[in-house]
Formats: structure tokens, C-alpha cells, sequence
């Protein structure tokens, strides 16, 4: 079984099945287009640590033999599909925020499309329904928008508002 | 022919894809060396999920391109460029010339710095996203804002409507262009990196696979539509120094690519909140572009149109050009009996007159005010209801023609009811002096238009020569059947359509793609079938209702004849035998003059036919059909197919929709190619899907309507590829047996490559015990491994769905627990279609409710 040497930004080597990986479209062209045939090639991974990693690799390896998609709710908003979260994923992803970010950088750095959906879809559930205010402090966000431009917003959210 | 007549302008319009970025890699011979010659050589991949371009350039030459490309970001930080444009796409040719790649890898690496790239290159985008027609920028549009920008210059010299370069314009940037006046590749992508660099807020394609460049490696022919805000109060260092990957929001770890991502998953009113966060999410590209989608300002009553002028006269004298506007679909709906856009054709009284006259003074008030906001304001959708009123004379002309807001960037237009006689008759419509201003214009929509307009067409498709896709419509409580001789008459909506086609196509091919409408008759086909044979009309997409009594089978099979070639979509809508009794025929009740059932017949090849639908709604009757082989030398790219009705009903034509195999007596007589198959509701044939099987054997997507147990087994044993499934039960009884099997390899869980399953339950009333029981879900549903996602919906015939009532609560908390890879969604509270129709678009509703 082919194996594929990842290098995270602390310097650990991590060997992994490329069947796991293949969901990185990162990697599987690296693979694809390098011929990354010897056992001791090693693909560096410059931002994401070993930590992250293994969530990313844990997350894949119960993914691997995930069919391929079909395009049945492709037609649906996207706010009709943020529920499509399985028990799996749910748990999984239960972790601190900081953790979180780092995974869906990670998830976006690899191009894996299925965690990258995952980790938005769940800070999308974390704002949801929150006030500016809130927001704000959950993400440790300074507010930098004068009374002025606040105003102006509002006004214009007004308009959405309108039937 | 020079390669330089064939190209158009290179392209940048608007458009939001979300599509993983381009993976980019340097590999030095140190690090690796993959190839022969890979010593002397340093290989750099540009990659995409499909496809790859691989150039060697030296060493040497990379170090310069990283030396070349630092220098730029120095300049460009020096003339003033600040943010980033987040969610663009680029679009970029097959390189051939290393003089091309230096300055792309220039632009990559300005991207890559401010991490806000999607790159593909020519081939994968091709293939995937397919042509770039629909967002071709139009090159005096591009004039116009180059002009203001007094950046290029026209060069009368090249042809096409081309642009070049000119010379002392750039400020600074003399050196972009050569001695000739003309724009280099490299010139244009350093120009580009300017604008990208200083933020185009509404940059979201750059377009850049047809750029020609000749021999002497020079832009021969393009276009650039998108204006230059540079705010100083933005800039940022962070930027332009090597190694920043992303952008960090103030304060939070989100970076500023996935934040896009993240809010895509929101509902607009959470959106809306979201602006109120920080300056980066106020003007997240995200929200902006939902806000535009999503929100129509409807001004339909003089109060809103007052506070809609205070509005945009107060965001201009704040923000101006400073900012871009969120809005940018309309509607003109005034219902009132003196509608400001309405002439006092008739008497009225004082206080209606005084009405009128402050009603139209309002509305060009904000015409006005539209005009003086044309740097900001852009409207790409406008419907423009004129319900029970008369336009004044000037009225159209001054919203749609003299208005640059429209002008230049309206999309899709919806004309609602442009069918008073009292219009034609007082000569309010607006003759046209020029041709072509709605030059944007892609989608028409007429609705609600009973007698002939056809000069008004003819003079009005003159405006907008590049329209895709027309769409003429009826509305559902519309009175037509009263009228059915008008109908018969004339069918005005589409005679006009079609007269005002021919006229303006009199030498020019129609760049029209996409038509839906409603019944056509014998003068409709053979002007489509005129113009088809002449090469002049190409469809991709044709949506119609079942044809008119005067029109043979042959007449429609030799005008699809005339699109077999370019049809992709096809759909035949209607019950047939309530249209041609009403259509045809003066005395709808007299059962002697009910038109013979017509056939469609199509035609023995249709080379890229992808989707064929019959009938839109399980209610009516399809029309039927003739000849169909299903095989790979009539449809040999049939993807999809959907037929409506009940089974039931529908008799021996069954056997018309679905031939047997035995009965075509051709090689290759199944089609391998079809993936989706609607079948019709009430099937109760067991030896049916066997039969269908044959023909379509790769079918992965399939919908079942009110089939009982023994059907949902034979389906079982029969589809064993499918991936998705949706089942339409009138109970649980009806599918139970089915769904659970005789014995452990009929039931659902024998589908091991099922990963969807929607089923919805139909009940008289709320009051059911339950959808389904819990022996399916025991029995059956916790046993699918491969299933990824499951929807179950109750639904009552006259309610719509109703809150779940599958399951016991503790069954559906085992299925949770059990099922921990699959998405388990009850009945959505939320907005959900309606499960009685066909999810296909219907356009033209010609039935009471």
C-alpha cells in the first residue's frame, strides 16, 4: 500500500496511506504530478502543525471511503444545508476555537473540500442568530466602525427588510 | 484569417464560483528532481484538480522572477495600491512564451502574497466552466470607464473594437507601454495587478484566455470594464510582505478567505448583522453579493418612493464613489390607480389628477436622481409591473434608455403586463433612435402579455443585441381560457416575440440560447424552423408547451431538426389533451372537435441532448411521443430524463416512453449514458424496472412516485448502482414491505452504493400515527453504511409538510446514534417545494388554481 511522508510546520514526520490523503486535492496532484514514488520523498507542510494534522488525518481516515458526492441538493440555498452535519462530524469537531481555526486553515491550505465545509458550516452555526455585539466577543473582534458607518449599515439593512 | 480577427476582447465581469484554488509549486533542483534534465532546469507546475501546465524555465530566470515581481510590489505599494479583491477569479491562457510567464508569475505572485488567488488554467476551465460568452464584456462599455480612467486610448488601427494601450496616461506607468502605442501581455498584467492591487470592490472575473497577443508579443485586441477606487486609509503593509498568507480580521484568527466561506452558510438576516461586526465584514464580498442577489427594493408606493430618494440622495452625498452600492434589483410595482408613470389618458377626478401629477413628478425625481448616481448605482435586475395603468409617453424611455444606471449594467429584465390596448392605441410605447443600449442585457422576461406587440419587440430586441434567454410567460390566474380565441388568434406574446426574432435576425445570428414559452403554433415553428435552417438560431435550452392543433408532428421534428445540434435541454410541458382541446378548438365542450392527439416525434439524432422532460407536474399528460430509441445514435449524451404523469393513465404509451429492449432491434440499444430518471407516479408493474433497466443500466439517480412494495422491491433488485433516491408514498403501508424485503437482500438496505434517500409520506391530514414505522427504520434504514444522507418528510395534501411524526422518539434517537455517519433531516420547518410537482422549472402556468 502506498505511503506518502508529511512534514508538519513543527517538523514531525508523519507517514500516511495515500487512500487517506487522496482527499487533499493539495496532495493527490502532488502525487500525481510528481510521482512521489520513493518511500522518503517527504512533502513538507508549511502551515500546519502536527496537532492539526492528525485531526486532518483522523477526520480523513474515516472519510476515505466516502462515495462520491451527488448532486442532489445542489439546487439548495446554502442556509437550507448548513444542518448536513452527521453525528460523526458533530463530535469530531467539538474542540476549542482556536483549534477550530487552525484545522479550517489547514482544511483550506490542503484543499479538502468536505473539512473545509465542515469547519464553516460550524462557525456559521456560532453566528448564527447573535448579535454584532456577540460576535464580536466570541471571536475577539474589535470593532472599528465609527457611529457613523453603523448608522449607515443599519439604514441600509433597512432596505432588506422591506417586502 | 490572423489569429487577431478570431479572438474578442479578453473579459472581466462579475462572477462568484466557489471552486478550490490552483495549487502552485516551485521545486528547485535541490529539492527534488523529477525529470531528465531537470539539472539545468528548475520545473514549475501551475495545477488544478483536472488538469496541469508544466514550463522549465532556468534557475536564473526564476530568480529573476522573484527579484521582478519584489520590485513590483515595491512600485505598486508606492502608487497607492491598497487592498485586495477577495473572491476573484482569474482566468488565465495556455502559456507559450516565457516572456507571457513572467508576467503571470507576477500576478501569481502578487496573489499569492495577498492570498486571494483562484487560478485555472485554459484547459480546465474550458472543460468545466465552458465558454466565456455569457460575461463578454462589452468593449464601448470598457471605453467608457477607460476613458474616465484616462489610462488607454482607442487604436483605431487594430480592428474589432480592439484597445491598446496609450502612452502618458498611466501616471507613472509610462513604461508599461511600448513605442508603438501598443499594450504588451506583460504591460496589460502589470496595469491588472494595479487595479487588483488597489481594490476594485466588484472585481470578481478576470477573464483572460482570449487575450490575442501577436507575434511581437503584443495585446491585439481587449476590453476592461471595472473602475479604480483606491482608499489610503486601507492600505496595509501586511500585504506586500512575502510569507503573509492571510489576512488576519481585526482581532480574530478567521482568515479572510474562509470568512466568505463561513458566511455562505448563513441566512441573509444573519448577514445582515454580520455588517455590523467590523469594517472587514461590512464590506465582505460575501455579503455584498447576497445583498445584491437576494434583495429587490420594490417601490410600490409613494411613501417608499420618498424614503427610497432621501436614500440614495444621502448615500450619495456620504459615500459616493467611495463605496459600492448594495443593491441592484428593482421593481417598479405601482398597483395604484394613478400610477406615476401613468399619462391622465383618462378622465380623473381633482384629487386623482393632483395624485398623478406628484406621483410622476416623484418618479422623475428619482429617474433624475438615478441618472446623477450612475457612477454607483447599478441596476442588473428591474421587473416593471404596469398593472391596470397606461404608460405616459416617455415613461420606458426614461427608466430603461436615458438612465446609464440601466443602461450599462441591467441583466435580466421582467416586463409585467406591457399589454393595455390603451398603450398602442395613444402610441405610448417609445420609438427607439439608437440600437443596442441595453447592450448587457441577457434575459427577458415578458409576462402577462395578451396582444400583439410586435413592432414593439422588434424595436425593442434591437436594444439588446446580446440576449441569451427569453422568457414569455402567463400568469397562473390569468383568465386565458375565456380568451382562448385571442389565444387562437394570435398567440401575441410569442408571435410578437418571434416576428421581432426574425427582423433583427435578418443577417445576424441570434446570440439567443435559452427560450421558454408557451404553446406555439404553425407560424411560430415555421419562422424558428426559417431561421434555424439559415444558421441564424442556435438553442441550447428549449422549454414549450404542447404545440397548437394546427402543427403536424413533422412540422416540430424539422424545426428541432434545425437544433438538433446545439439542443441540450428539452422540455415538452403541458397536459396535452386539456391545451389542444382549449387551443384548438372554438367549442371546448364539443367532443367531436377534439383535436387529434398529437405525437412529438424527434428527430433520429440529437447530438448533445443532455436533459429530456415530458410534462412538468405528475397531473398532466405528457404528450406522446414516437420513435424514441434511447440509444447511443439518437441521444449519445443523455444525461437526465424525466417523465411526469401517472402511469395509470398513461396506458400503453408506457411502452412509447420506455421501449422494450427487444422492440428497438439495434446494436447498442440501452443508454449508458443516462444517470437521472423521474418515472412516472403509480406504477404498479413489477416486471417494469427490470425492463428499464435494460435500457438505462447506469442510472444512479432515480425517482419513484406512489409505487407499492412490490414495485420499491423490484426497483431494489434492479437499480443496484444508485446513489441517490426519492420515493413519493401516499402511505406507510403502501411501502413498507418494500422497503424492509422479503428477506435481508430486497429491502433498501440491498442499495450498497446509496448514499441519498428523500422519502416523502402523503397524508389526507395531520392525524396519521406515524409516516413510517419503526420496524423500517430497525429493519432497514440503520442498516445502510453507505448512506451519507437521509430526509424524511410528512406532508399533508393541503397543508404541506407538517412537523415529523416518523418514528417513535426513541427510535429516531437510536437512528441518530446508529446512523453516525448520515445526515438525518425530519420534516423542515423551514420553506420546502412542494412535493407534488416536479422540481423542473415551469414557466408558463396555464391553469387556473
Amino acid at each position: 500500500m502506498p505511503f506518502v511522508n508529511l512534514e508538519s510546520s513543527d517538523g514531525d514526520l508523519v507517514k500516511v496511506d495515500v487512500d487517506v490523503i487522496k482527499c487533499s486535492v493539495t496532495i493527490n496532484a502532488l502525487i500525481e504530478h510528481l510521482g512521489l514514488e520513493d518511500d522518503n520523498e517527504v512533502v513538507p507542510l508549511q502551515n500546519v502543525g502536527t496537532e492539526t494534522l492528525h485531526k486532518v488525518l483522523a477526520w480523513a481516515k474515516h472519510h476515505k471511503d466516502d462515495l462520491p458526492s451527488v448532486d442532489d441538493d445542489e439546487d439548495d440555498p446554502p442556509r437550507e444545508r448548513r444542518t448536513d452535519i452527521t453525528t460523526w462530524d458533530a463530535n469530531f469537531i467539538k474542540m476549542e476555537q482556536i483549534q477550530l481555526f487552525d484545522l479550517i486553515l489547514a482544511a483550506n491550505y490542503l484543499d479538502i473540500s468536505g473539512l473545509l465545509d465542515l469547519g464553516c458550516k460550524i462557525v456559521a452555526d456560532m453566528i448564527k442568530g447573535k448579535t454584532a455585539d456577540e460576535i464580536r466577543t466570541m471571536f475577539n473582534i474589535v470593532n472599528d466602525l465609527t457611529p457613523q458607518e453603523q448608522e449607515q449599515i443599519r439604514k441600509e439593512n433597512e432596505w432588506c427588510e422591506e417586502k | 484569417m490572423h489569429p487577431q480577427h478570431l479572438i474578442p476582447s479578453f473579459l472581466i465581469s462579475l462572477l462568484l464560483l466557489n471552486i478550490p484554488p490552483i495549487f502552485a509549486e516551485e521545486i528547485t533542483p535541490a529539492d527534488h528532481e523529477p525529470h531528465d534534465d531537470a539539472k539545468d532546469t528548475v520545473s514549475v507546475r501551475l495545477i488544478s484538480p483536472n488538469s496541469t501546465t508544466s514550463i522549465k524555465v532556468s534557475p536564473e530566470f526564476v530568480q529573476f522572477l522573484h527579484q521582478d515581481a519584489q520590485s513590483l510590489l515595491k512600485g505598486l505599494k508606492g502608487a497607492g495600491c491598497t487592498r485586495r479583491c477577495e473572491d476573484t477569479l482569474y482566468y488565465i491562457r495556455r502559456l507559450q512564451r516565457e516572456n507571457e510567464y513572467r508576467s503571470l508569475y507576477q500576478l501569481y505572485y502578487f496573489l499569492s502574497v495577498t492570498r486571494n488567488c483562484f487560478c485555472y488554467d485554459y484547459e480546465f476551465l474550458d472543460s468545466d466552466v465552458g465558454t466565456s460568452t455569457n460575461f463578454e464584456w462589452n468593449v464601448d462599455t470598457a471605453y467608457h470607464h477607460r476613458e474616465k480612467n484616462n489610462n488607454l486610448t482607442r487604436n483605431n488601427n487594430h480592428g474589432n473594437g480592439g484597445w491598446s494601450s496609450g502612452g502618458g496616461g498611466g501616471g507613472g506607468n509610462d513604461n508599461y507601454y511600448d513605442n508603438n502605442n501598443r499594450c504588451t501581455w506583460e504591460n496589460l498584467l502589470y496595469w491588472l495587478i494595479k487595479l487588483i492591487g488597489a481594490g476594485i470592490s466588484d472585481l470578481r472575473r478576470v477573464d483572460l484566455r482570449d487575450v490575442c497577443i501577436d507575434t511581437e508579443g503584443c495585446i491585439i485586441c481587449h476590453g476592461i470594464a471595472c473602475s479604480s477606487r483606491v482608499s489610503d486609509s486601507d492600505f496595509s503593509d501586511q500585504y506586500f510582505q512575502s510569507g503573509t498568507e492571510y489576512e488576519i480580521t481585526p482581532g480574530g484568527p478567521t482568515p479572510i478567505e474562509t470568512l466568505s466561506k463561513i458566511l455562505s452558510n448563513l441566512s441573509l438576516p444573519d448577514l445582515l448583522e454580520c455588517r455590523l461586526v467590523c469594517q472587514t465584514w461590512a464590506t465582505n464580498p460575501e455579503i455584498m453579493r447576497r445583498m445584491g442577489d437576494e434583495v429587490t427594493i420594490c417601490l410600490n408606493t409613494y411613501p417608499i418612493l420618498d424614503k427610497f430618494i432621501q436614500f440614495i440622495t444621502e448615500w450619495d452625498d456620504l459615500l459616493g464613489n467611495n463605496a459600492s452600492f448594495p443593491f441592484k434589483r428593482f421593481d417598479f410595482h405601482f398597483t395604484v390607480q394613478c400610477h406615476p408613470l401613468c399619462d391622465s389618458a383618462h378622465a380623473l377626478s381633482e384629487s386623482e389628477a393632483e395624485a398623478a401629477a406628484l406621483g410622476k413628478g416623484k418618479l422623475a425625481q428619482l429617474f433624475q436622481k438615478m441618472k446623477d448616481s450612475s457612477s454607483w448605482l447599478r441596476v442588473k435586475f428591474l421587473k416593471l409591473t404596469l398593472d391596470k395603468t397606461h404608460l405616459a409617453k416617455d415613461g420606458l424611455q426614461s427608466l430603461l434608455l436615458s438612465n446609464p444606471s440601466v443602461t450599462e449594467h441591467l441583466e435580466t429584465l421582467h416586463i409585467y403586463n406591457l399589454s393595455h390596448r390603451a398603450v398602442f392605441s395613444q402610441g405610448f410605447l417609445p420609438s427607439f433612435e439608437k440600437a443596442g443600449l441595453l447592450r448587457n442585457l441577457r434575459t427577458l422576461i415578458m409576462d402577462e402579455i395578451r396582444i400583439p406587440i410586435t413592432e414593439f419587440m422588434s424595436d425593442f430586441l434591437s436594444q439588446c443585441g446580446n440576449l441569451e434567454e427569453i422568457v414569455l410567460k402567463c400568469d397562473k390566474r390569468s383568465d386565458w381560457e375565456n380568451q382562448k380565441g385571442i389565444w387562437k388568434e394570435h398567440s401575441p406574446l410569442a408571435t410578437s416575440f418571434i416576428k421581432g426574432l426574425v427582423q433583427i435576425c435578418q443577417n445576424k445570428a441570434s446570440k439567443l440560447r435559452v427560450m421558454r414559452c408557451g404553446i406555439l403554433d404553425l407560424t411560430h415553428f415555421l419562422l424558428l424552423t426559417q431561421l434555424g435552417a439559415k444558421g441564424l438560431l442556435r438553442l441550447t435550452h428549449l422549454e414549450m408547451y404542447c404545440p397548437a392543433k394546427d402543427v403536424s408532428p413533422d412540422v416540430v421534428r424539422d424545426f428541432l431538426e434545425t437544433q438538433a445540434t446545439s439542443l441540450r435541454v428539452l422540455r415538452v410541458l403541458g397536459n396535452v389533451d386539456k391545451l389542444r382541446r382549449a387551443v384548438g378548438n372554438n367549442s371546448a365542450g364539443n367532443q367531436k372537435d377534439l383535436s387529434p392527439e398529437f405525437v412529438l416525434v424527434l428527430p433520429e439524432k440529437m447530438d448533445v441532448l443532455t436533459e429530456f422532460q415530458l410534462s412538468g407536474r405528475d397531473k398532466d399528460t405528457p404528450i406522446p411521443v414516437k420513435s424514441l430509441c434511447f440509444n447511443s445514435v439518437q441521444f449519445p449524451y443523455l444525461t437526465s430524463l424525466i417523465v411526469c404523469g401517472f402511469a395509470t393513465n398513461l396506458g400503453d404509451r408506457m411502452d412509447d416512453y420506455f421501449p422494450p429492449v427487444w422492440r428497438m432491434m439495434k446494436v447498442n440499444s440501452y443508454c449508458g449514458t443516462l444517470r437521472k430518471l423521474v418515472l412516472p407516479a403509480e406504477i404498479r408493474d413489477s416486471e417494469f424496472p427490470a425492463r428499464v433497466v435494460q435500457l438505462f443500466p447506469n442510472v444512479t439517480e432515480l425517482e419513484v412516485k406512489y409505487p407499492n412494495s412490490d414495485f420499491l422491491s423490484a426497483v431494489f433488485k434492479s437499480f443496484r448502482k444508485l446513489a441517490s433516491l426519492i420515493i413519493l408514498a401516499e402511505s406507510s403501508l403502501s411501502i413498507e414491505r418494500g422497503m424492509i424485503g422479503d428477506d435481508h437482500s430486497d429491502g433498501i438496505d440491498s442499495l450498497t452504493r446509496l448514499k441519498s434517500l428523500k422519502i416523502t409520506v402523503e397524508t389526507e391530514h395531520h392525524e396519521v400515527p406515524s409516516a413510517l414505522t419503526d420496524q423500517v427504520a430497525y429493519a432497514a434504514l440503520v442498516r445502510m453504511k453507505t448512506l451519507r444522507k437521509l430526509v424524511l418528510i410528512s406532508c399533508c395534501w393541503f397543508d404541506g409538510p407538517f412537523s415529523c411524526n416518523f418514528f417513535s422518539q426513541k427510535c429516531r434517537q437510536d437512528l441518530v446514534q446508529e446512523m453516525e455517519n448520515c445526515v438525518i433531516i425530519f420534516t423542515p420547518l423551514e420553506k420546502t417545494t412542494c412535493c407534488l410537482e416536479n422540481s423542473g422549472e415551469t414557466v408558463a402556468e396555464f391553469y387556473g388554481s
